[in-house]
């Protein structure tokens, strides 16, 4: 609950304080939300299992999003970026329809 | 950890949970600050190279519409100086009669004499002599006496061929109007025009010369049918 919690006082904050974002984290961002995403599919899914931890939770969580972050740095410097960003969205859209699914199951039963 | 899982909620420490939440806001705020950046600018979320590629195609792209603005304004104002407008009619008129077969024209070109002793020459293998030469770029057909336009056509009868209504019999002489070169090495590829004629047993002769006459013309038929589209209908 308190991710629910704390995701909605988050969306809440952002349109309080409607931010932008900085030049040099545009082209992160992005990837570094998915990531996140990801991250957060995987603890619902490990909750849902009962096997939770939240240490594995904040260190998936951080380290998804700066490998994922450094994955998009490393193709800019190679000049792949766009290609490499696009790879990075695949793998973790296709972990969080596995995560998903996972989660309908054991919600649905089905 | 909670092997069992009955509340795992109730085991974690006060610190870890303040975390989770505090990744999750993170995480809520980072959203929305990326869904109002995507809306706000659609080009900020492209990278460096789209960009630049994007940049180069509209720089092209208004590079061509500056020099079609050019053309036009160039077109417009030699359309309003009356002299240039007589010139342009003049120039189209002439055009027009080399098109439509109605000026006799001469110039560089190819003369092709075919002899057909058997006859076994047929419309067909003259249709495709003559779109062999409009490919190669003739700008101007004569067969045999008469201008070839974009209205003539080839009949098979049993005395030959005829064109345009007219009989004409062996040696059939093509005079074609173009690039001489151009012309003669694409009549003669093989399965060409020409080989057509040989296929037959007809006998050729094929000349490039740097002067060729076209004097037979012909009177274009009032269209009947067809009229200009009123103009700003």
């Amino acid at each position: 609950m308190i991710a629910v919690v704390g995701l909605v006082i988050g969306v809440v904050l952002g349109l309080l304080v409607q931010p932008s974002v900085p030049v040099e984290l545009q082209p992160y961002l992005p990837i570094a939300v998915v990531a996140a995403l990801d991250a957060l599919f995987g603890a619902f899914r490990a909750r849902l299992e009962g096997v939770f931890d939240d240490r594995v939770f904040v260190t998936s969580f951080l380290f998804n999003v700066v490998i994922a972050a450094f994955i998009v740095f490393l193709g800019d410097q190679l000049g792949v970026g766009s290609q490499l960003s696009t790879a990075v969205v695949v793998v973790l859209g296709i972990r969080i329809f596995s995560n998903a699914a996972s989660i309908r199951r054991h919600v649905f039963k089905a | 950890m909670s092997p069992d899982g009955k509340d795992p909620r109730k085991r974690e420490p006060l610190r870890s949970r303040l975390l989770i939440a505090a990744l999750c806001v993170l995480l809520g705020f980072a959203i929305v600050a990326q869904v109002r950046h995507t809306q706000e600018d659609q080009f900020s979320s492209l990278r460096q190279d789209d960009l630049v590629r994007l940049l180069d195609e509209v720089t092209q792209r208004n590079e061509d519409l500056a020099d079609e603005g050019e053309q036009l304004r160039r077109d417009r104002s030699a359309l309003l100086s009356g002299s240039d407008a007589r010139a342009l009619a003049e120039d189209y008129a002439i055009l027009q009669g080399i098109l439509a077969g109605t000026e006799p024209v001469e110039g560089p070109g190819v003369v092709v004499t075919v002899r057909d002793v058997d006859g076994d020459v047929t419309a067909q293998i003259m249709v495709h002599m003559l779109e062999e030469l409009r490919n190669a770029g003739a700008e101007s057909v004569e067969l045999s006496g008469q201008r070839l336009t974009a209205s003539s056509a080839f009949e098979d009868s049993s005395l030959g061929v005829m064109v345009d209504g007219v009989l004409i019999s062996s040696p059939y002489e093509w005079r074609a109007i173009g690039n001489a070169q151009t012309l003669a090495v694409a009549l003669d590829i093989p399965g060409g025009a020409l080989a057509g004629f040989r296929n037959v047993g007809a006998t050729l002769d094929l000349q490039e010369r740097d002067l060729v006459q076209i004097t037979a013309i012909r009177t274009p038929q009032e269209p009947r049918f067809a009229t200009p589209v009123p103009e700003g209908g």
